[in-house]
């Protein structure tokens, strides 16, 4: 496969720009010129209702884990839809204390990625760390993913899997948090 | 009130959590893990800690870090970029 890397980052500077506005739809005050930089911090308005969901769809906590040491973690959630959404995943680490590294968000995937009419799905996903007091402000990372094939195209329940070779700090509790985010085509 | 469940493999529990997965616990079985979790002494480098079933603390050998590991260019720049080109 050959891969430019300009058409990849057009692709993803699309697939941000589809979130912003997304986002936007959701209700949260998006200030002209945001980056993905300002993902996060916007998703984390969403999950935490101050974006204002539609009545009935909301940010779930999809389940947790804890693991007793540090190490690798093959650890998955299933999270259900009785819509056809956007996926918007959050791993939210409730006593980190600093910053969250790329790749430790990019080690996170949809299994069964789900997909918007057109055949094409936008996902959403990020690691958030909390710590007793609360967010850590400013210690998220975000990347968003598209992809085309229309096999893709089901609401319903959507597996999501932390790759085997995800790292994971002994201690610290990771929530799954699972929304929607519709409107992203 | 959310399913709470453990993992053990081997012998050590390695993680606690809440939803799907792993065997059922009690909710102040999770509490009573989750405080011996957060009580994990400090280990030299190069050692860890694994917490056994019995939520005792065994000094390991930490296992050694894939220095390459094996996947294509193609591969890397997908997790890196997040989505299927």
């Amino acid at each position: 496969m050959n891969v430019s890397i300009q058409s990849e980052i057009n692709r993803i500077s699309g697939n941000v720009s589809s979130a912003l506005a997304a986002i936007a739809e959701k209700g949260v005050s998006v200030p002209a010129g945001s980056k993905s930089d300002a993902l996060s911090s916007l998703i984390r308005s969403i999950a935490s209702g101050g974006g204002g969901l539609p009545a009935g769809i909301s940010a779930l906590d999809c389940g947790s884990f804890t693991p007793a040491s540090d190490s690798s973690n093959p650890y998955s959630v299933t999270c259900s839809f009785e819509e056809t959404p956007n996926f918007l995943v959050v791993v939210r680490d409730d006593n980190g204390t600093g910053a969250v590294s790329g790749m430790m968000v990019a080690q996170i995937a949809l299994a069964m990625p789900v997909a918007t009419a057109n055949g094409v799905y936008s996902f959403v996903y990020t690691m958030l760390r909390y710590n007793t007091s609360g967010l850590i402000a400013g210690s998220g990372s975000t990347v968003v993913g598209t992809a085309k094939s229309e096999n893709y195209f089901k609401p319903g329940a959507a597996v999501i899997n932390a790759n085997p070779s995800a790292k994971f700090h002994g201690g610290y509790t990771y929530h799954w948090i699972c929304g929607v985010l519709d409107g992203i085509v | 009130m959310k399913r709470c469940y453990k993992i053990i493999e081997g012998g050590y529990l390695t993680a606690i959590g809440t939803g799907p997965g792993g065997e059922e616990i009690t909710r102040e079985e999770y509490d009573q893990i989750l405080f011996a979790i957060r009580s994990r002494p400090d280990a030299e480098p190069g050692y860890m800690y694994r917490l056994k079933a019995d939520l005792t603390w065994k000094l390991t050998e930490a296992p050694l870090e894939d220095p390459d590991p094996e996947i294509s260019d193609e591969e890397a720049l997908d997790i890196i970029l997040g989505g299927d080109a």
